[in-house]
């Protein structure tokens, strides 16, 4: 049948037309470098040698480079996507989008106790030799996102053991030594879950200005009530709302499917612009608070979370002249990073170390350092174990 | 280097393709014959020297038992020698592990071997490569003078390996001259693309079910859990071995070779039986036609006749893997085909025919269970849930989640393991002309929005595991 013999011909013409296209678009277009959607480096053409073709490492290199620079890949990660949206599933790359905007990430049924231990372990053992030389440590431990706000789940999803991983682990901190801040009892005890959906990205995992500074409130409170080298600050404060969009985190993962303008960037900061006036240095170098805090805003239309406030930076001083002598050190993560600067004007000097960005480790930083007053550990709920418990040796690099 | 994997179908195939039809076709078994060499050594540079030596060896045997064809004695040592150091080599690189940790429980002893890596493919091309020189010797094959077309035979990229085990003499003509023409072409083109969507499309998504459950403590599983677990598994292992299947036929194809069909929907078999005449048809006719009827098959009495059959079953079940749980899965497909035989099949033909498949799928799946748990105390315990012999839940929330997130794909799974597509075509044949012309200009574009749904579900996937890979 004429007919038939024209649909091999055009089944056969597709086929070695789209095989072939495909091919010759990877072989002619330039290598990509960086994948902004997924937030890292692209692999790159592997060197042949005899001894990675011996040993098949050159054959992987090379999958992972042409997966990598596969053409169109992120059109096609996006329609993946869209086609596991259409077959109904529940997790698009293990995040749940809720009808409401919010991105929920898939819940966690299980922990490593050792891993808590041993963080553990190593804080109460930081923490009793600090007191030994009279230094106040404190631990405030901020509500990550899915453990804040009670998740919009459908019902045949069983919640997971984020907060049982974050009581076992408060429960076994020294309070010999330590003072504790939970501040997610504090926040379920003053805001309903309508009032702390305000505090937090629906994008992203980190709170917003609203959380963040909510959380200075409550830090200030408890160092005033605790410890001997805060200084009371009191000051007014007004919200600067921006129009730029936020590239959520938890978005980025989903290749940002759900719209960039659901979340309000904005900074809480001090009307009389006092942060301004600290002496700043990053990584030993000088700078100033307009070039570390919200460094991009008003430049670009789409910020990350470290483009509105700071970033994740190996070392951070702030002195502030206006206070008693004192001297602060921060161990944080980015959940500290709003709120640096409101946490730095109670103390002349402050440090902020980031465990994960520095080559050396956090004892060898306090054998090198000026006796501290307080340091001060801020971690998110979520952030129980691992480098950013391993206070003796430096972090991988 | 697997079919299922963006560089073979964005690079390799392509590049094959162009060079096979562009040079002369004299040189045409050189490029398959090379092409072979660069898919195995893709995936196994080291081991590509194993499977030459295969060939070699079998080679200097095939023409041994020739020239010793007039010397019954001699010819007999030949063989056995073949078949000795064909199941030494496959032996020692696939079973000395469960060797030694036997021997080392039954005895006390500390033996100990460096971990080998099975080479892929080892247990089929070690059978093609036997399967020639047993065909050589009863004289139901010419002796291969040509060692490149020996070579061709045992490396055949498109089923050397996961299969179909191809004979010799199904192929042995068409080494030297085989038709191409569009026909054959676009079926090829079609088979390969069926089979990568069963593959990618729904092996795989099954295959993430199967594992979340089974990766889990049985006695922690719900009921339903277990059972959407061992169903996922069921229709994972079907899809996935027959989507290659699908793919070996049409690339085979492509090239000019008409190999034979390795799958029937096998789950439609109405016995135990008639499902081992449907599923890996190449591997059950090999154990067939090598060894149960040299055993004596079915001609020396019911004894014998059980005998044979028990020890065949087993031993297949062992070709799947060095472990106690595939050989009492053979163990036990030796026992059901053996009461079938003896006259259990009498009462099953006189069931309804809906229960007939109810018999068979559900001993298919009970089966299935020893196949994937990895021993048998898990396999008990799996069981023992499945049924609600242990104090599980009826249904969990995993289930919950298992059962929304996948009802499509074993709605599909479900249609696409029975005969449908032969039924449309059926149809298709005594429908009117318009109904025809609308068939031939849709399926085309069906067949690449198939490819272009893999190509997407492979560039954002790296979850492509090959179940019979390691055979």
């Amino acid at each position: 049948m004429k007919l038939e013999r024209l649909s091999k011909k055009l089944l056969t013409i597709s086929f070695f037309i789209f095989l072939f296209c495909v091919g010759t678009f990877f072989v002619l277009s330039p290598d990509r470098q960086i994948s902004a959607a997924e937030y890292r480096t692209l692999e790159q053409q592997p060197n042949m040698t005899v001894k990675n073709l011996i040993n098949g490492t050159y054959v992987k290199d090379f999958e992972g480079y042409f997966t990598d620079q596969f053409p169109g890949r992120n059109f096609w990660l996006k329609k993946y996507l869209d086609l596991q949206r259409l077959s109904g599933k529940t997790y698009l790359n293990r995040y749940y989008v809720a009808p409401d905007g919010w991105i929920i990430p898939e819940p966690r049924y299980g922990y490593s106790k050792e891993l808590v231990r041993q963080a553990i372990t190593n804080l109460n053992r930081l923490a009793e030799n600090a007191a030994k030389e009279g230094v106040e440590v404190f631990y405030v431990s901020a509500p990550h996102r899915i453990n804040a706000i009670e998740p919009n789940f459908p019902d045949y999803i069983q919640e997971g053991i984020s907060r049982d991983k974050k009581e076992y682990f408060l429960s076994l901190v020294s309070k010999e030594y330590l003072k504790v801040l939970d501040l997610e009892q504090s926040f379920k005890a003053k805001y309903s879950q309508a009032e702390l959906k305000q505090m937090y990205f629906k994008t992203d995992h980190h709170w917003n200005a609203q959380g963040s500074f909510n959380g200075y409130q409550e830090i200030r409170n408890f160092l005033s009530s605790n410890s001997q080298h805060f200084t009371d600050q009191q000051k007014e404060y007004k919200t600067i709302d921006y129009k730029s969009n936020l590239l959520g985190s938890y978005n980025r993962h989903i290749h940002y499917l759900v719209n960039l303008d659901t979340d309000r960037v904005s900074q809480i900061l001090p009307k009389d612009k006092s942060f301004e006036k600290f002496k700043i240095s990053v990584n030993g170098k000088a700078s100033s608070f307009k070039d570390l805090y919200g460094s991009a805003i008003n430049k670009k239309n789409q910020l990350v979370y470290a483009e509105i406030f700071t970033g994740d930076l190996k070392e951070i001083k702030i002195y502030n002249s206006d206070v008693k002598a004192s001297r602060l050190l921060i161990v944080k993560d980015s959940f500290a990073n709003p709120i640096i600067f409101h946490i730095a004007q109670h103390f002349q000097e402050t440090v902020v170390f980031d465990i994960r960005h520095n080559t050396d480790s956090l004892r060898d930083f306090l054998n090198e350092e000026k006796q501290f007053d307080t340091i001060l550990f801020l971690y998110n709920d979520t952030n129980l174990g691992g480098p950013l418990f391993e206070f003796e040796k430096a972090p991988k690099q | 280097m697997v079919f299922s994997n963006l560089v073979f179908i964005f690079a390799f195939l392509p590049l094959i393709l162009l060079v096979y039809y562009v040079v002369k076709s004299r040189f045409r078994n050189f490029v398959l014959l090379l092409a072979s060499l660069v898919f195995y050594a893709w995936g196994e540079p080291q081991y590509v020297f194993l499977m030459l030596f295969s060939v070699l060896l079998n080679y200097l045997l095939g023409l041994g038992i020739h020239y010793f064809r007039n010397v019954i004695p001699l010819k007999k040592v030949v063989l056995t020698t073949s078949v000795l150091i064909n199941l030494l080599v496959l032996g020692y690189f696939k079973y000395s592990g469960f060797l030694i940790e036997n021997l080392n429980s039954l005895f006390g002893t500390s033996l100990n071997l460096r971990d080998l890596p099975l080479p892929i493919g080892i247990s089929f091309f070690t059978f093609q490569a036997m399967s020639y020189v047993i065909d050589v010797y009863r004289n139901d094959a010419k002796v291969q003078k040509n060692i490149f077309s020996l070579a061709l035979y045992v490396s055949f990229f498109p089923q050397l390996v996961a299969g179909p085990i191809v004979r010799y003499n199904d192929v042995e003509e068409q080494i030297h001259s085989r038709t191409i023409n569009l026909d054959k072409f676009s079926t090829g083109i079609k088979r390969f693309i069926m089979g990568l969507a069963k593959k990618v499309l729904l092996a795989n998504g099954f295959a993430s079910i199967a594992d979340a459950v089974f990766t889990s403590p049985a006695g922690e599983l719900s009921v339903l859990t277990a059972w959407i677990g061992i169903m996922a598994y069921t229709l994972q292992i079907y899809f996935d071995f027959s989507g290659y299947s699908d793919m070996a036929i049409g690339l085979g194809k492509m090239f000019g070779f008409d190999f034979l069909e390795n799958f029937n929907y096998p789950y439609i078999s109405r016995s135990v039986t008639d499902f081992w005449r449907r599923w890996h048809i190449s591997l059950g006719s090999w154990f067939r036609d090598y060894l149960y009827i040299p055993l004596g098959g079915n001609r020396k009495g019911n004894l014998i006749t059980l005998r044979n059959l028990l020890v065949v079953w087993t031993i297949t079940g062992f070709w799947h893997g060095a472990s106690w749980t595939f050989m009492a899965w053979g163990l036990y497909y030796g026992i059901l085909i053996s009461l079938e035989r003896f006259g259990l099949s009498k009462y099953i033909a006189r069931l309804w025919t809906p229960l007939q498949h109810l018999y068979v799928s559900f001993v298919v799946m009970i089966g299935w269970v020893f196949f994937r748990a990895d021993n048998f105390s898990y396999s008990v315990e799996f069981l023992q849930t499945m049924f609600a012999i242990n104090p599980s839940p009826l249904f969990d929330t995993a289930f919950l989640l298992y059962a929304h997130d996948n009802w499509v794909l074993f709605l599909l799974g479900f249609i696409f393991s029975t005969p449908v597509l032969p039924k449309i075509k059926q149809l298709r044949l005594n429908s009117p002309k318009p109904v025809q012309a609308l068939y031939f200009v849709s399926e085309p574009a069906i067949l690449m929005l198939m490819l272009v749904a893999v190509m997407i579900y492979l560039v954002s996937s790296s979850y492509n595991p090959f179940i019979y890979f390691r055979f």
